[in-house]
């Protein structure tokens, strides 16, 4: 087997524990490796993973070096500092810290961050949130419309996702950009399907939130949740 | 056209503009890293089903893929982005946890999800920064056992001589029992015979909230 037939075999393993299991089984410079694939293709990233950990100590200061430093490292040329710069970018508004980790204990906690969540966004979308029982985000999953209708859900799955993450409760956002915010069919049939194929397992689901720009309904606020009993 | 714009995309994030660049800018540059075609095409169909980089990020990549007619790589690629922030808070060597807010903070985050009682230690060096953090010991969901010899051995391994300990409640708040403020003391007087010095115990409880029993108890817990 080529070099480079060893090393797309490693990635595609790597890639697949990845699916697979999350981060869970990775430690630090196998992620590292990972995001190293895509801006350095044809390279083995396993031992620039080890020089850029030894060099700034962890895999956040390697993604917060300004790109002088990262290129100051041998392997890592502009185009893949410039990657690193990116991925160290757009973390600090996906992560789960900040204001994600806030408690959505409180009606006003829990209607603030789906609209914050949801701010900006134009596309019809629906989000699971896990919890812990603290009512504190542990794991979130969007999906579409266009799921739902072409039976694309795998309510199994994100129930499995959900026990992975240690959630106790869940809730689920919906964006309705251009509709009204006030629920339509669609809504209360996945709410419904959603609550019956998890809560057996012992998963909650505390509220359904429908935002459309700043105003938001709650399902549990307005007895909407009278299908089924209330947790 | 993509190439032009791709190159252009790219000097400017390399000297330090990632601020001034749209949604729409981003989500390209990111597909530039694992796409080869029809880069700017793929990018819009992307932003118009789920509406922005962290909503997709926060899809099943497989899904996403299918949907959105982009490769499982460039799938991962976004999907890996809500889970760096995760592993850095976890995984950060050389962190500096000379604060009670830092020391809660950390620990908060080491133990999302966690549904088990863990004594984790933390070994530091004399800056108070993070050399290593490891699991010495795990209990049922409401009580933990330790060793002060795994304690000890954890932190001699690491050329440390100041720890932190601390443990999660996984069924309650993170308030400190009776057993936790003598399990402090007795781990305290312990490592006195090996001058390692316990700099803090920090407990989290279910909901994610954390206390330093130093800043609660006081200094005079860890002399």
């Amino acid at each position: 087997m080529s070099e480079n037939g060893l090393h797309s075999g490693h990635r595609e393993r790597l890639r697949q524990r990845y699916l697979e299991s999350g981060t869970e089984n990775l430690c630090e410079h196998e992620f590292l490796e990972l995001l190293l694939f895509y801006a350095l293709p044809r390279i083995n990233t396993n031992e620039i993973s080890h020089l850029l950990t030894d060099r700034f100590g962890s895999l956040k200061n390697v993604l917060d070096a300004p790109v002088e430093q990262l290129t100051e490292v041998k392997g890592i040329g502009k185009t893949a500092a410039g990657f690193l710069k990116l991925m160290g970018e757009l973390r600090k508004d996906s992560g789960y810290s900040g204001k994600d980790a806030l408690h959505l204990s409180t009606y006003e906690l829990a209607s603030q961050w789906f609209l914050d969540y949801f701010k900006g966004n134009n596309s019809e979308l629906y989000l699971i949130i896990g919890t812990t029982s603290g009512i504190r985000p542990q794991v979130r999953f969007s999906f579409t419309p266009d799921m739902i209708r072409n039976h694309q859900l795998d309510l199994k799955r994100i129930a499995l996702m959900l026990l992975k993450s240690g959630s106790e409760r869940m809730f689920l956002g919906i964006n309705h950009p251009s509709d009204d915010f006030y629920p339509i069919e669609r809504d209360y049939l996945i709410t419904r399907n959603i609550a019956d194929a998890i809560e057996p397992i012992g998963i909650y689901l505390t509220d359904t939130m429908i935002c459309k720009g700043e105003k938001i309904f709650s399902f549990r606020q307005n007895g909407s949740f009278s299908f089924r009993e209330m947790r | 056209m993509s190439t032009e714009l791709v190159e252009t995309l790219r000097k400017r994030l390399e000297s330090g503009d990632f601020d001034s660049l749209s949604e729409r800018e981003r989500m390209i540059l990111l597909l530039s890293y694992s796409e080869h075609s029809s880069i700017e095409e793929k990018a819009d169909r992307l932003l118009e089903t789920y509406g922005n980089i962290k909503s997709a990020s926060d899809a099943d990549p497989e899904f996403l893929a299918k949907n959105c007619n982009v490769s499982i790589q460039t799938a991962v690629l976004i999907n890996l982005i809500p889970q760096i922030d995760r592993f850095c808070a976890i995984n950060s060597k050389n962190i500096l946890l000379d604060t009670y807010s830092r020391r809660k903070q950390f620990f908060a985050s080491y133990y999302k999800g966690i549904r088990r009682e863990k004594l984790v230690v933390a070994a530091l060096n004399r800056r108070r920064r993070l050399i290593a953090a490891a699991e010495i010991a795990e209990g049922s969901s409401t009580d933990v056992s330790f060793s002060k010899r795994l304690i000890a051995e954890f932190a001699v391994k690491n050329n440390s001589d100041t720890i932190i300990l601390s443990h999660v409640h996984p069924m309650s708040n993170c308030t400190p029992s009776p057993e936790d403020i003598r399990a402090t003391e007795s781990i305290v007087a312990a490592m006195k015979h090996i001058d390692i010095t316990v700099l803090d115990h920090i407990i989290v409880g279910d909901d994610g909230d954390a206390v330093s029993l130093r800043e609660t108890i006081g200094a005079k817990l860890f002399r």
